[in-house]
């Protein structure tokens, strides 16, 4: 083969390039990054362009709170008793903030509501999760060159190591160290206590009212990028749902204010979604207009064996001892 | 189709320039150009080198984020500098992907496309081309990649590499030398 029929052999090969669709699937990943390290950002500008006075002077005149409740409320999370001052603050930079930045401010605070479900989540498995160190002394019993283990575990813990017989004894160990030690772990309490149930249940209420209702909001404006980027949202939410214990049923109330936001359960491949549905027509935004297309003030969302359902379209009335899990959001 | 009529041109300086000065400033839709602009050449690089289309558009992704993430502290001297520093953040990007354990040596064939449809002996040279080209020292394989499958011309691959424009025409030549001894080789063994 000559050096020419390389080249034109080579010039006749192409790699095909990106797909319309796995561009526009690449951007929302590269959008969802590029919000994370804006996100990032704009925490340290809150600390760094408004003073701590300021911050506390607009919420405080609000609440009537202290400065130390405004700064703790910065990390509170929903359900936390501070968790509506962190809400009003972001509500007044949304005020302050001049309206070509306000839905970028926007697109970090669906971010927020993400990472808020992600870090609840978090935090209740690490509870579930009781860890204990189990120390045993190795003593070296000399002649089959077994050791005995003698514990001395604080918890009731799964056996730290293995193979190991119902004596206790480990076998087949040949070495000729006389003491040693082996630390060793842990064991899983399944149990999902009502308090973590119910903030899980809060997160993704306040989640995904918070995301339904700036979906829809970009609709309205025809911001197509703002829209793509919270059905990103949803994606990352979906995900963190897939997480939940199964066999538990979580009720998620959404916020009264969904008047034209449906949200939708699809199970498909065995995996289960739930994404927010907007009517098409949004300039319609009469009353007539908003009876028609509301399916939504409460619904209840069934979660159990990584199956996920809506029981009931709608709850008319709800029980009296019901709590409205997000009504301190809107 | 030839990919060169797709082929993102990076010689526009004064575009490219305002683009990166506008996401240095948190522009995010000069920053959706600038992607629109080399989303191209930058993918087909990656998919030559990790050969699935998957990782490639996961690595895509992931070098577009760091450069937002770097525009906060990159200081702009000239595009050529620009290529440099995106095409440090790629090979960084791939070097990860390296130690990763893969199961796949050769491109998928529904990653590639042909100028027209190759009878069986062309079938069998294009694979043996492509095993070959693998067989080339680096840079040399790189220029192959950038220039047949990225589209980009010698004085492009240049700013990219950090060459002069001479150097890589002598990389490109040397590597063609190269596969027609390679292949050759092959055969005469057949």
């Amino acid at each position: 083969m000559t050096e020419k029929k390389i080249h034109t052999l080579l010039k006749s090969i192409h790699i095909k390039p990106l797909t319309t669709e796995e561009k526009i699937r690449a951007w929302d990943q590269i959008r969802f990054g590029m919000a994370q390290s804006t996100a990032a950002a704009t925490s340290k500008y809150k600390q760094e362009t408004v003073s701590p006075f300021k911050k506390w002077a607009y919420v405080a005149v609000v609440f009537g709170l202290t400065t130390s409740s405004v700064f703790a409320a910065e990390s509170s999370k929903p359900g936390d008793l501070l968790y509506p001052v962190d809400r009003a603050w972001e509500n007044v930079q949304l005020t302050l903030s001049p309206a070509s930045q306000q839905n970028t401010l926007k697109m970090n605070f669906a971010l927020e509501r993400v990472e808020e479900v992600r870090e609840i989540l978090k935090e209740v498995a690490a509870q579930r999760t009781a860890t204990s160190i189990k120390k045993a002394s190795l003593v070296l019993t000399g002649e089959n060159n077994t050791i005995t283990t003698t514990s001395i575990s604080k918890a009731q813990t799964e056996e730290i190591t293995k193979p190991e017989n119902e004596d206790g004894v480990l076998s087949g160990v040949t070495t000729t160290a006389t003491t040693t030690e082996v630390i060793g772990t842990t064991t899983t309490n399944t149990t999902l206590s009502n308090d973590n149930k119910k903030r899980i249940e809060t997160a993704l209420g306040t989640a995904l009212s918070y995301l339904g209702d700036t979906k829809e909001e970009m609709v309205k404006q025809g911001d197509k990028e703002a829209v793509s980027y919270i059905n990103f949202m949803f994606d990352q939410l979906n995900d963190q749902i897939e997480t939940l214990p199964n066999d538990t049923t979580f009720n998620v109330d959404l916020s009264q204010s969904k008047k034209t936001v449906a949200f939708e359960v699809v199970s498909k491949d065995n995996k289960t979604t739930v994404q927010a549905t907007v009517p098409e027509n949004q300039n319609a935004t009469s009353t007539e207009n908003a009876k028609k297309t509301e399916p939504v003030s409460t619904k209840k969302i069934e979660i159990k064996d990584n199956s996920l359902n809506i029981i009931g379209k709608e709850i008319p009335e709800k029980p009296a001892s019901s709590t409205e899990a997000t009504s301190t959001n809107d | 189709m030839d990919s060169r009529d797709n082929k993102v041109s990076l010689i526009e300086q004064k575009t490219l320039k305002s683009l990166i000065l506008s996401s240095k400033n948190g522009d995010e839709q000069a920053f959706h150009l600038l992607y629109q602009r080399l989303n191209d050449p930058f993918f087909k690089y990656i998919l030559s080198r990790t050969k699935d289309r998957d990782d490639a558009m996961d690595i895509l992704q992931e070098v577009f984020i760091d450069l937002w993430k770097a525009f906060q502290t990159f200081q702009y001297n000239s595009d050529a500098q620009f290529y440099g520093f995106a095409f440090t953040i790629i090979k960084r990007k791939l070097e990860k992907h390296y130690k990763k354990p893969r199961s796949y040596d050769e491109l998928d064939e529904n990653s590639l496309e042909f100028s027209d449809t190759p009878d069986m002996e062309r079938a069998d040279d294009i694979r043996v081309l492509m095993t070959a080209i693998g067989g080339l020292k680096e840079r040399d394989r790189t220029v192959i990649e950038l220039h047949y499958w990225s589209g980009l011309t010698f004085g492009e691959i240049g700013k990219l590499i950090n060459d002069k424009e001479t150097t890589v025409k002598v990389r490109h030549h040397r590597a063609l030398k190269l596969l027609e001894s390679l292949l050759n080789k092959k055969e005469i063994k057949k």
